[in-house]
């Protein structure tokens, strides 16, 4: 399943110390040779870059240079980042909506949370596989998950949304 | 009325563009990765010393690219301009504190950074064709004159503002409650719909509102940036109020700006104007129609108005004159099933339980 958070500063106190806002430096320094070697990821790579292993951690790019893995998109280590980091929460602002079907795949096989601050557009058919939950709430269509976003926008005109955000420690 | 803007130029190896910017906060967003974000942030910051980009602007003013928000944003000079990447992904109190400065922000981002408010004109799309950029306006789609319309969504609150001047001349308008909820709002219409949102504020829901025009290529937005805009460019206030000059930069947001212009130009007039009351009598005169609807703002509704006025029924005039204070009593989707005089009479008859 994949569990949204609407707003970091709904994220749960306890879970704070999880949280992975920017996932760029993270995947830089995290990243090994093994990872290349990983199937979800050569097809992440593939689908957002269009870029494939050549070696190790040589990346082929969709110029057909050799290219290092610190030039992957932003996307492509998020996902990366989420695949191998399964105990993180991490910030959903850095996904494009081509990530989201691999974002879907990837919660079909565990759960996953992730902070979203933006209006990540599923698409009808990834909505419909029910795989996505806001607030314990399955929402399975593009109303519904819509309304969700929407629910949340109104609370970041509340008077009090300001203190809540910079209390929020992310 | 004067909005201002600044012109950045952008020159690199893989092309050149310009962008506007109208108000503080200006995005240049990517909805899909691997879009090129990174890629121009990086070859901006770092090629400038190899003369291979460069960044120029109309007013001479000093800029800055960041790869985050600033630590301190207070350290740069006043309109000092700041490029930055993945802003989102700073402190939230760190992205709190640009609302509160006097600079102007381009965000390369896909996540619009939180209680910033950002114009229509100030969202911009990049795109990449293997390694050059590409940098389009925002891709909204607007209403297009003489366009047929079978409702009207306005963000409005219910006989308020927009809603309140519309709802004089066209018999299905729609109350949203407010931005975030007009997604909401065009659930409830259907065939054509058109919708009143004050673009100059359009923040986050501006992505949302992109998804439904996938879904529902008959959704459309008003080319306006605020009621308020229309209301003072209109013949009716500039003729019996004059205007002010004033430069859009004097607010931070163009919101304010045009609320402030409107409130300031008809104070202690009869066309006194305060943003959330109801409006003044002669706005709501059907002889000013044209005097309110005649601007380069207004125009487009000339004829989808003034068809509806001389020959639809105004469902909801009628029953505000038949119901008086009753009126209150009725739902809003009452109200949207009276099509004719008989539907409304219908309901008219269960008032008579409240007396």
């Amino acid at each position: 399943m994949l569990d949204i958070i609407w707003g970091r500063e709904n994220v749960p106190k306890e879970l704070v110390p999880k949280v992975i806002m920017d996932s760029r430096e993270y995947f830089n320094y995290y990243k090994t040779e093994a990872w290349f070697q990983d199937e979800f990821v050569k097809e992440v790579m593939l689908a957002i870059d269009k870029a494939t292993v050549y070696a190790g951690e040589a990346i082929i790019n969709y110029e057909g240079k050799c290219v290092s893995p610190t030039v992957l998109s932003t996307g492509c280590k998020c996902l990366c980042c989420i695949h191998f980091f399964k105990d993180n929460i991490f910030y959903g602002g850095q996904l494009g909506n081509n990530c989201l079907p691999l974002l879907i795949k990837l919660a079909a096989t565990r759960d996953i949370t992730i902070i979203l601050e933006h209006f990540a557009d599923f698409t009808d058919d990834d909505l419909a596989k029910g795989l996505i939950r806001v607030n314990g709430t399955v929402v399975d269509n593009f109303d519904d998950y819509g309304d969700t976003f929407s629910d949340w926008c109104v609370t970041t005109e509340s008077d009090d949304y300001e203190t809540r955000l910079r209390n929020c420690g992310l | 009325m004067k909005q201002d803007y600044v012109t950045v130029d952008f020159k690199s190896k893989y092309g050149e563009f310009s962008i506007k910017l109208y108000g503080r906060f200006t995005c240049i967003i990517g909805l899909e990765s691997g879009e090129g974000k990174s890629k121009l942030l990086d070859d901006l910051l770092n090629k400038q010393h190899i003369k291979e980009t460069s960044i120029t602007n109309d007013r001479n003013l000093p800029y800055e690219i960041l790869s985050n928000a600033p630590n301190d944003v207070r350290n740069y000079a006043k309109n000092t301009i700041l490029i930055m990447d993945e802003v989102s992904t700073s402190e939230g109190a760190k992205v709190l504190d640009m609302c509160k400065v006097d600079m102007y922000f381009i965000m390369i981002c896909r996540s619009m950074p939180i209680k910033n408010t950002y114009p229509i004109c100030g969202i911009y799309h990049l795109s990449t064709v293997g390694e050059w950029y590409a940098v389009e306006p925002h891709k909204l789609k607007l209403y297009q004159e003489n366009l047929p319309v079978d409702y009207i969504v306005t963000e409005a609150e219910d006989y308020h503002s927009e809603h309140e001047l519309v709802s004089k001349y066209f018999p299905n308008v729609i109350s949203a409650h407010g931005r975030d909820k007009v997604t909401k709002g065009i659930r409830k219409a259907w065939g054509n719909i058109l919708v009143f949102a004050d673009l100059c504020n359009i923040g986050k829901a501006y992505q949302h509102w992109l998804a439904i025009q996938e879904r529902q290529r008959n959704v459309y937005f008003y080319d306006y940036q605020s009621f308020e805009q229309l209301l003072y460019v209109s013949p009716l206030v500039q003729q019996r109020c004059g205007e002010i000059y004033l430069s859009s930069f004097s607010c931070n947001t163009l919101e304010t700006y045009y609320n402030m212009l409107l409130e300031q130009v008809t104070n202690g007039t009869e066309l006194e104007y305060h943003h959330g009351e109801h409006l003044a009598e002669p706005y709501l005169d059907k002889t000013n129609f044209n005097k309110i609807f005649d601007s380069e703002v207004g125009r487009a509704l000339i004829p989808l108005l003034s068809d509806s006025n001389s020959s639809s029924f105004n469902a909801v005039e009628y029953l505000q004159n038949k119901a008086g204070d009753k009126f209150k009593y009725f739902t809003q989707l009452q109200i949207d099933n009276c099509q004719t005089q008989e539907d409304c009479d219908e309901l008219l008859q269960s008032l008579r339980w409240l007396d």
